[in-house]
């Protein structure tokens, strides 16, 4: 009797669908980020369109959800939840929040930018940062910190 | 309202409001999150003088911005003139045919991460919290008892 084994091509394959399933096990799992996702799409669902906030706003632009939606899984298993928001100029945004004056917000632009503001008492921090991989390991210091 | 053909020029001492048209722009304890205070692109920011309004003329502009643009009033921002003033900016009236109170706010940085801090310092204005719109009377019931 002879066994069949998989080529290279196939092995590849195998541990593709493996790590795809495995990526999305954790990703509905309680360490996940499910609830980010899904206020990610319902906050996309409310301002696609002009004028959504009734004083001519943007619209979010696709691209801006792509970078958002990779954003959050790029964020590591069991990272604090951020809300998630938009703005009048079409940009998404993330905001980690203790109280009014412990909070850290990222706005996502359709550009390819982040950019952060930190308010931690009367210590402030602000910028802008290109979306390489993922956050900015500062910024998700700062995000862990608040 | 204030009289259009006799508009005062803003003073420090007024109070205006921002309309909340967007349920992620508050927080479930109703304090006020930055993205209810980013410029638009334009950089002018629309508000509406308090001065010499009502509350009912108020929540009927609010309402009518509402419906003009076909969403939600979740409620108003209402914040002195000089929480803005104190950030370098400047409040000018801008009175439209249908709001003589309205008014905007200038001199926003282009940069925006500074846009970004400058927002999240405006929301952290100590006792700033959103007033919800009050419910809409449908009329006392016919009496039935005659």
């Amino acid at each position: 009797m002879t066994v069949e084994l998989p080529n290279a091509e196939q092995y590849a394959e195998l541990i593709d669908r493996a790590a795809r399933e495995t990526r999305k096990e954790f990703r509905l799992s309680v360490l996940g980020h499910q609830e980010a996702f899904e206020e990610l799409v319902e906050v996309w669902k409310e301002c696609r369109n002009p004028d959504w906030d009734g004083y001519g706003a943007l619209p979010v632009e696709q691209v801006t959800y792509q970078s958002a939606y990779a954003l959050i899984e790029s964020l590591p298993l069991g990272f604090p939840r951020p809300s998630i928001s938009a703005q009048p100029d079409g940009q998404l945004t993330f905001e980690w929040y203790r109280t009014p004056t412990r909070t850290l917000s990222i706005s996502i632009d359709p550009d390819g930018f982040i950019h952060y503001a930190v308010l931690f008492g009367s210590e402030t921090h602000f910028g802008t940062v290109p979306i390489l991989d993922g956050l900015p390991k500062r910024i998700l210091r700062l995000a862990s910190e608040v | 309202m204030l009289d259009p053909a006799n508009l005062p020029d803003v003073a420090d001492t007024e109070f205006v409001t921002r309309y909340l048209m967007f349920s992620k722009w508050y927080r479930a304890d109703q304090s006020i999150k930055h993205e209810a205070f980013i410029p638009p692109d334009d950089l002018e920011f629309s508000v509406t003088r308090l001065l010499q309004a009502s509350d009912p003329e108020l929540w009927d502009v609010g309402r009518r911005v509402a419906i003009e643009s076909r969403r939600n009033l979740h409620g108003r921002a209402d914040l002195s003139v000089q929480a803005f003033v104190g950030r370098q900016l400047s409040v000018q009236s801008d009175a439209t045919p249908n709001n003589p109170n309205h008014a905007k706010v200038t001199g926003w940085p282009a940069d925006k991460g500074r846009q970004l801090l400058l927002a999240k310092q405006l929301a952290a204005t100590p006792g700033l919290h959103r007033i919800p719109p009050p419910a809409v009377s449908l009329g006392a019931p016919p009496d039935t008892t005659t």
